[in-house]
């Protein structure tokens, strides 16, 4: 997106600032590398920030950019992670290979399972996604040949990251797992914010706000929809490879309702449709759930249900600015 | 059946999505019906082919959804 150009039509000036850079999002990029220098005693917690924010940052793509509701996008975090971690076991334990692995077998299958998002209404593809991640999580569970069952999948090791700036091999307090994880989220931060800036990314939000318009000026939806959704599955994936290669572990859990649930909880929290939502989400999510479960390790669940039931009732536009509070509503 | 623990609303909810989403959010007889449907079918799964009893709700489910997306006994123009 070059923004100045030969063209100067007011629908063109008017995606070129749209598509503009803001001072918040070059910021938020710096906090990026500036969290790794400057927490390096939670390097651990970054990293799952990190992991988290991928997750919901490819679910924003699907959610907020082309409206397909999900509640099985675990699905595609736990094939990535269980490809990453299985090609670490069997084949090669070359981290980036693993990566690139696993978010070559994600996208695979979001081709293969988009066909089943393209039909119904929105609660027929709540369910269908629903279901697509129960299968896998049954999958994962009976063939314990190959992923070890309800036991998980163990004895992973990692190669270290092969680099033009060295080799680096994956410590126990986390710091190059954390750096790994920070960089890769912000790639495909880059890559999210040029896809949803591009034609493409526009044409999506045209059949998000209004699907049989955008199919009558001649859209077709449905291959947008399956790119997209595939697209999503290979982001979701390579969230799913960098926790498993960062933990040297993939279990079951990857696959549970609850992850689906909670990238859910966390877009709640940071918002949908301009692509940092997830971010933001993940940060708060992550830091609350540790705060939490630090103070009264027990009912920290209590908690989190409270402020997200708080937040939502309130609405986020006005739980972020306190100052409104005590106005009279509107 | 499901036990009682601390998480069995979850569990609860989801046979009951199954259940409204493949009967159709139409009618009221509908969910019924898909409740026996799926019900039995769960059995009878479990029952005869133990391996893939954890799977036959959900495949089930889905291969419905993708022949009747609005569910099975939705009324013609309904939503």
């Amino acid at each position: 997106m070059s923004g100045a150009g030969p063209s100067s039509s007011p629908a063109a000036r008017s995606l070129a600032r749209y598509a503009r850079w803001r001072a918040w999002e070059l910021a938020l990029f710096a906090v990026l590398p500036l969290s790794w220098l400057l927490l390096p005693t939670h390097s651990l917690l970054v990293n799952e920030i990190a992991i988290v924010a991928l997750f919901a940052v490819s679910l924003d793509l699907i959610l907020g950019y082309a409206g397909i509701v999900s509640l099985g996008h675990a699905a595609f975090f736990g094939f990535g992670a269980y490809a990453a971690a299985l090609f670490a076991k069997e084949m090669n334990a070359d981290p980036l290979l693993g990566l690139a692995v696993a978010v070559g077998a994600s996208a695979l299958l979001g081709a293969a399972s988009s066909v089943l998002i393209l039909r119904g209404s929105d609660l027929t593809r709540l369910m269908v996604t629903l279901g697509v991640a129960s299968i896998l999580y049954e999958l994962a569970n009976q063939l314990d040949g190959l992923t070890g069952g309800a036991d998980g999948l163990q004895g992973v090791v990692m190669g270290p990251l092969v680099t033009p700036f060295g080799r680096f091999a994956f410590d126990l307090s986390g710091r190059v797992a954390c750096a790994y994880s920070l960089t890769v989220l912000g790639l495909s931060l880059l890559l999210a914010r040029r896809l949803v800036h591009s034609p493409f990314g526009i044409s999506l939000q045209a059949l998000r706000d209004n699907r049989l318009r955008a199919e009558s000026i001649g859209l077709s939806v449905r291959l947008r929809l399956a790119a997209v959704y595939t697209i999503a599955a290979a982001f979701a994936g390579a969230a799913g490879a960098l926790l498993a290669q960062t933990s040297g572990f993939a279990s079951l859990d990857v696959f549970d309702f609850h992850r689906s649930a909670e990238v859910l909880l966390v877009l709640v929290i940071g918002g949908t449709g301009y692509l940092y939502g997830g971010v933001f989400g993940a940060i708060v999510f992550k830091l609350l759930h540790d705060l939490i479960s630090a103070w009264t390790p027990q009912y920290w669940n209590f908690w989190l249900g409270l402020f997200l039931v708080v937040l939502v009732l309130v609405g986020r536009d006005r739980f972020v600015r306190p100052w409104t509070w005590l106005r009279s509503g509107r | 059946m499901l036990g009682l623990d601390p998480t069995f609303p979850l569990k609860f909810m989801i046979y009951f999505l199954i259940v409204v989403s493949v009967g159709g959010t139409t009618t009221i007889t509908g969910p019924l019906l898909a409740a026996l449907l799926l019900g039995i079918a769960d059995v009878a799964g479990k029952y005869y082919v133990p391996k893939l009893g954890a799977f036959i709700v959900y495949t089930l489910m889905i291969a419905i959804l993708l022949l009747r997306p609005q569910g099975l006994f939705a009324r013609a123009g309904g939503r």
